[in-house]
């Protein structure tokens, strides 16, 4: 007698078990959060530049978009794509209080740290930790060598006296 | 689906940099605020001897002009007794040396930026622009806010000293960093001598006395603490005149004149004796009144130049004479911030001359004589504060002078006009020093009524308190360009209170008609 064994799905050599609800729903609920703050600080980033204001527009959109979609459909190339921009978000946060925008009319001047801004940066981070475990774990050592590379270099930075 | 040992180490690398920098950044601002110095630690007023700044010696001179080189450094100065301050000055002096010239002789002024990469405890880097406050200078000279001198950098800056004999100062006027700045100490005096002000009788040489005020905040190390509470303003606990505080002056029996400069970030003053007499102004920012005032006591906002004549024949030797401060509204005053210096009289006059104050000064200065008619323009100028982005004028920030190009101005008067500005604050809950670079202006009324009595002279800075509406009145030149209009309490300023103004059409460019050079540049003046 044959047992018909499940088909993996198109593309993948090993069909991927799906994540625990509540970690996808974690995941969803923080990137709301930080939408949240992104899009509620978009008219005063705008006065300041339109860069300014168009990059939190769009981070608050991504993240906005991200929480239904990863609840719809909790695919690692999901999580891989929000890893990588919420990464460059927290980098750009990071720049921003420690040295100052690069570019515009406030660069290189540093920003305040409030507890808002540095509640959703630590939202992000858990989010980011959170969506590792959706990857595969090929996936899985690659993001996880990325942080380690991008939080070496910062922390190297900052020992070396290069940020402030 | 856990996180694995080494992943969670990994991630908490890339975790800790996100966060712990940020945090260490604001833990360091709270830790720093709560490091204050308490007032048990303060020196006791009056037992600090009252310094006056040195005068800067030209390292050339020619014909018609003196050159002059500061080098903006930072040092270890000791301003508290027993602890080491790190400031920024001219020459690495804070006050910086007082620069003394004749009318109508020119000035170069080279300003080297050797200030170290960093600010050390804010981490912004200080690039610098100097403004010689007061002065029509061109605007490629005038401390554009845009026109940054980095550190590594120097700017060779020309002055006209076209203005009549005056107390003007120069200081920093960086973008978005002039409070940091300036409160380091990047300030001093620059006075203009004439011979008609030396032909009247008023107190000169050693009892022509100048005195920069402002307020500051240590740490217990002796460091500077920067608090602008929330974009707010800098209220500090500390009153230093010329870097020292609650300093104490030995004084002859006479007349003397101080030239009080307010130098702080966000603090005004409302200056008083404590024997209740009166004080004797005759000068404003612009110079000479045109007759003197006697005042019971005056409000005196940053920026602000007002001379005085304090009589001390009436006392006897031995006598202390205190100069306290009032607390004018709008302003966090602490214990310690109701007294400023005081002034001990020691003896008899050892100088007969120049010991008068006549009732009549400058009868015949240009800007004292304008007058509205019918056809002067007027423009309305009101400061507010929105919750989003900060301080505005006309609804407008420095951030949208920045992002059109430089290009967005809030008014265009001709060469040689004449027009009225109404500067309204509606707010009951701020004040505001308005400076219009460039020119001196007469104030027409305040809130419909005539202006203090002190303020009868020619001015580039009116005090608009809360719910205040000041209307004054300038003629629009000598030079042809964009120069910039500001709230002097320097948080105000640098986030984003400033605008610019066009006289006339074209003139040099501020940001690239004469910008900064590498060091490797510089040659002997």
């Amino acid at each position: 007698m044959q047992i018909a064994l499940p088909r993996p799905a198109a593309g993948s050599r090993i069909a991927a078990a799906a994540p625990p609800r509540t970690t996808v729903g974690v995941a969803a609920a923080l990137s709301l959060g930080a939408a949240w703050v992104h899009l509620a600080y978009v008219a005063p980033h705008l006065r300041q530049w339109w860069a300014y204001g168009a990059f939190f527009l769009a981070t608050g959109i991504g993240q906005a978009l991200f929480a239904p979609l990863i609840l719809r459909w909790p695919r690692p190339w999901l999580a891989i794509v929000a890893i990588a921009g919420n990464i460059a978000i927290v980098a750009m946060y990071v720049v921003s209080r420690i040295n100052g925008a690069p570019l515009g009319p406030h660069a290189n001047v540093p920003e305040r740290v409030g507890a808002i801004d540095l509640g959703t940066a630590a939202a992000e981070v858990v989010l980011i930790g959170l969506l590792v475990t959706i990857l595969r774990p090929g996936a899985r050592r690659a993001v996880a060598n990325v942080l380690t590379a991008a939080g070496a270099i910062i922390w190297a930075l900052r020992l070396t006296g290069h940020l402030p | 689906m856990e996180l694995r040992r080494r992943e969670l180490l990994k991630l908490g690398l890339f975790g800790s940099a996100a966060m712990l920098l940020p945090a260490e950044r604001m833990a360091r601002t709270k830790l720093a605020l709560a490091d204050r110095i308490p007032t048990s630690r303060l020196p006791a007023p009056f037992s600090v001897a009252l310094p006056v700044p040195s005068v800067l010696t030209p390292v050339r001179s020619d014909a018609t002009t003196d050159f002059y080189e500061l080098t903006q450094r930072q040092v270890s100065a000791e301003i508290l007794p027993g602890l080491r301050t790190r400031v920024w000055g001219y020459n690495g002096l804070v006050p910086g040396p007082t620069i003394e010239v004749d009318e109508n002789r020119a000035t170069v002024v080279r300003q080297i930026n050797a200030l170290p990469g960093r600010h050390p405890t804010l981490g912004y880097k200080p690039y610098t622009s100097t403004h010689l406050h007061g002065s029509p200078s061109l605007p490629q000279y005038d401390g554009y806010a845009n026109d940054i001198t980095n550190p590594g950098e120097f700017k060779d800056y020309h002055y006209p000293n076209t203005h009549e004999a005056s107390t003007l100062w120069y200081h920093d006027h960086g973008v978005h960093i002039t409070a940091e700045n300036a409160y380091m100490g990047l300030a001093a005096f620059y006075l203009i001598h004439s011979q008609d002000e030396r032909d009247l009788p008023l107190p000169k040489g050693r009892y022509d006395v100048p005195l920069m005020v402002k307020d500051a905040i240590f740490a217990n190390n002796g460091d500077l603490l920067f608090d602008d509470n929330s974009e707010s303003g800098l209220h500090g606990d500390v009153i230093l005149v010329n870097g020292k505080p609650w300093p104490v002056m030995r004084v002859e029996r006479r007349k003397y004149r101080f030239r009080i400069l307010n130098a702080s970030v966000s603090r005004s003053y409302e200056w008083a004796l404590d024997t209740g007499d009166p004080l004797t102004v005759i000068a404003t920012d612009g110079g000479l009144m045109p007759a003197p005032q006697r005042v019971a006591s005056f409000r005196h906002g940053m920026a602000e130049r007002y001379s005085v004549v304090i009589d001390f024949a009436k006392y006897a030797i031995g006598q202390r004479v205190v100069l306290r401060n009032l607390g004018p509204e709008n302003n966090i005053n602490f214990d310690t911030t109701g007294v400023v210096m005081a002034f001990d009289v020691v003896g008899e006059s050892t100088e007969p001359n120049d010991n008068e104050v006549p009732d009549v000064l400058n009868p015949d200065n240009p800007v004292m004589a304008l007058q509205p008619t019918p056809q002067t323009t007027t423009r309305v100028l009101e400061f507010e504060r929105s919750g989003g982005s900060g301080w505005r004028v006309n609804g407008m920030i420095w951030d949208d002078v920045i992002n059109s190009g430089f290009k967005l101005v809030l008014g265009n008067p001709g060469l040689g006009d004449v027009e009225i500005w109404e500067l309204r604050n509606r707010s009951g809950g701020w004040f505001h020093p308005i400076h219009i670079h460039l020119v001196d202006f007469k104030i027409l009324d305040r809130n419909g009524r005539p202006p203090f009595a002190y303020e009868i002279g020619p001015k580039d800075t009116a005090y608009v308190g809360g719910n205040e509406t000041v209307r004054v009145i300038a003629r629009y030149g000598p030079q042809v360009g964009r120069y910039m209009m500001h709230c002097h309490n320097l948080v105000h300023e640098d986030h984003d209170m400033m605008l610019q103004f066009e006289v006339g059409h074209g003139g040099p460019d501020p940001i690239t008609a004469d910008p900064a050079k590498p060091l490797s540049a510089l040659r002997p003046l």
